[in-house]
């Protein structure tokens, strides 16, 4: 799964200098899901805690955000630090999401 | 038909056992290496001749009980299986990790005491399975002698994931269905489970677990401590931190940081494998990870059985894994028995993240902080609605 996002518009930045405009909420399924606004100096925690519920993952289910295919993006991270640091050069930021994958052995 | 199938899987899955032991030769690695070896809680250091180092390292391996795969089981509800050849390998490594905490926890070494310990994960539970069923209500006053068996692993595993046998586990899957059989177990007295799915270590949430109230951040926690209140209200916790170190493979940086909570006197060994195959792993040497591995078919053993015989429970043989083979997937786990314990590892814990940066890659938290939604801004520009996360 990827979700493309954290892209602010110039509106926005004007509109509201303190939030990260989290647009389209997109899945490389094809699924667009809903859009988000968050502080930019607010965590990850509470993103992953929407996606998960946007995914309507169990309790037991374990999801995993990365930048760049090896970054694992961190609960506690904050929100700007991260999109300024890993930003491309369209102005988004491109996040992989993986979950666990099973074990056995045939 | 099938037996002659099974027996011929179970066969190959032996072989290829006793050739990566062969063919890996990792005793040879071990003398190789001239330098300190970790394996769960243990450091054996490097300051004796190597024999002496191998003694004492084969000393911790042999006595860490071992789970395995096991054939001639009474038949699976949900299924014809008999066997948990080729898919039962992450639920028996969860298997090792309880046992390996129960055992930590509270020092179980005598040759009764590990007995009633690997009765409780017996693979053959007939003689109170049909109360599991009648009674899986989830009183916590029903306590079972193999509350671990495969058996009522399975019945949970349906229960709670809608898995059935033949479906392969993933680490948070078994770490959750044996939390929830925890309660039916003796040892669930002192010793309570922590598991953070979200790659985190929130501290007042195992403080919360180990004084059975609500616990605050380090501050408050410190405070605690200093007041030198009753130890006898306190629990032990296992704690189960799931992450994922690489999309693909493991991030070299990452490795670094797993290498040093190896050596940590909490650690309890990490859920983990190399792609597919899922493998205990208890410590390191070197470039080289030492596992427990469950690809061995035995003959399951009931209750009354492991009494008599629980030679098969031991692993005589060291595996090595070389840390570019691992999957990137994994639980690591810890013990703390107590509130200066769990100190010391949050302290340890800082002290990694302070010294490794953005490579550390656990988040650290005080306090649990909890988020709302709220629809309130319009974009007229495109007459979109967003959604605002408020912490």
């Amino acid at each position: 799964m990827q979700c493309e996002n954290l892209k602010m518009s110039d509106n926005f930045v004007e509109k509201y200098p303190d939030r990260v405009h989290r647009s389209r909420l997109k899945f490389q399924d094809g699924t667009s899901i809903k859009k988000y606004l968050v502080s930019k100096s607010d965590h990850f925690y509470h993103f992953i805690q929407v996606i998960r519920d946007t995914l309507h993952l169990n309790k037991q289910e374990s999801l995993y955000l990365f930048i760049n295919n090896s970054g694992l993006i961190k609960a506690e991270s904050q929100v700007d630090e991260i999109y300024q640091k890993f930003k491309s050069s369209d102005g988004f930021l491109r996040i992989n999401l993986t979950e666990y994958p099973s074990f056995g052995n045939i | 038909m099938q037996y002659i199938y099974g027996s011929f899987i179970d066969g190959w899955y032996n072989l290829r056992y006793f050739l990566i032991s062969y063919f890996y030769d990792s005793e040879q690695k071990l003398r190789q290496n001239s330098i300190n070896l970790y394996i769960l809680n243990n450091i054996i250091k490097d300051d004796c001749d190597v024999d002496q180092k191998l003694n004492k390292l084969k000393s911790i391996f042999e006595s860490t009980i071992w789970f395995s795969y096991r054939n001639k089981l009474p038949q699976l509800q949900y299924s014809t299986l008999t066997s948990d050849t080729g898919w039962g390998c992450m639920l028996r490594v969860g298997q090792m990790s309880l046992c390996q905490q129960i055992k930590y926890f509270y020092n179980i070494n005598t040759p009764e005491a590990l007995t009633e310990l690997i009765q409780q994960f017996a693979d053959n539970d007939q003689n109170e399975f049909s109360n599991f069923l009648d009674q899986n209500d989830g009183d916590q006053k029903i306590k079972y002698k193999s509350p671990f068996s495969i058996q009522k692993i399975v019945v949970e595993t349906k229960k709670e994931i809608q898995k059935t046998p033949g479906e392969w586990y993933k680490p948070n899957d078994i770490l959750f269905v044996l939390k929830n059989l925890f309660r039916y177990s003796k040892f669930s007295e002192n010793l309570r489970i922590y598991i953070n799915h979200e790659n985190a270590f929130i501290l007042s949430d195992v403080v919360s677990l180990m004084l059975n109230n609500n616990g605050g951040n380090e501050e408050w926690f410190k405070d605690y401590i200093q007041k030198g209140q009753n130890t006898s209200n306190q629990y032990g916790v296992s704690i189960y931190i799931l992450t994922r170190i690489g999309l693909e493979t493991c991030n070299e940086e990452y490795l670094k940081v797993i290498n040093e909570i190896m050596t940590y006197p909490q650690f309890q060994g990490i859920l983990g494998g190399s792609p597919n195959k899922a493998l205990y792993i208890l410590g390191r040497v070197g470039n080289y990870y030492i596992y427990l591995d469950p690809h061995y078919v035995q003959q399951a053993q009931n209750y009354e059985e492991i009494q008599n015989d629980q030679s098969s429970y031991s692993c005589q043989n060291i595996q090595l894994i070389d840390r570019s083979q691992l999957d990137p997937s994994m639980a690591l786990s810890f013990c703390v028995k107590n509130a200066l314990d769990l100190l010391d590892l949050w302290i340890r814990l800082k002290q990694t993240k302070q010294e490794n940066g953005e490579s550390f890659f656990i988040a650290l938290t005080e306090i649990q902080s909890y988020y709302q939604l709220t629809w309130s801004i319009s974009n007229e520009e495109n007459e979109d609605e967003f959604v605002t996360i408020l912490s």
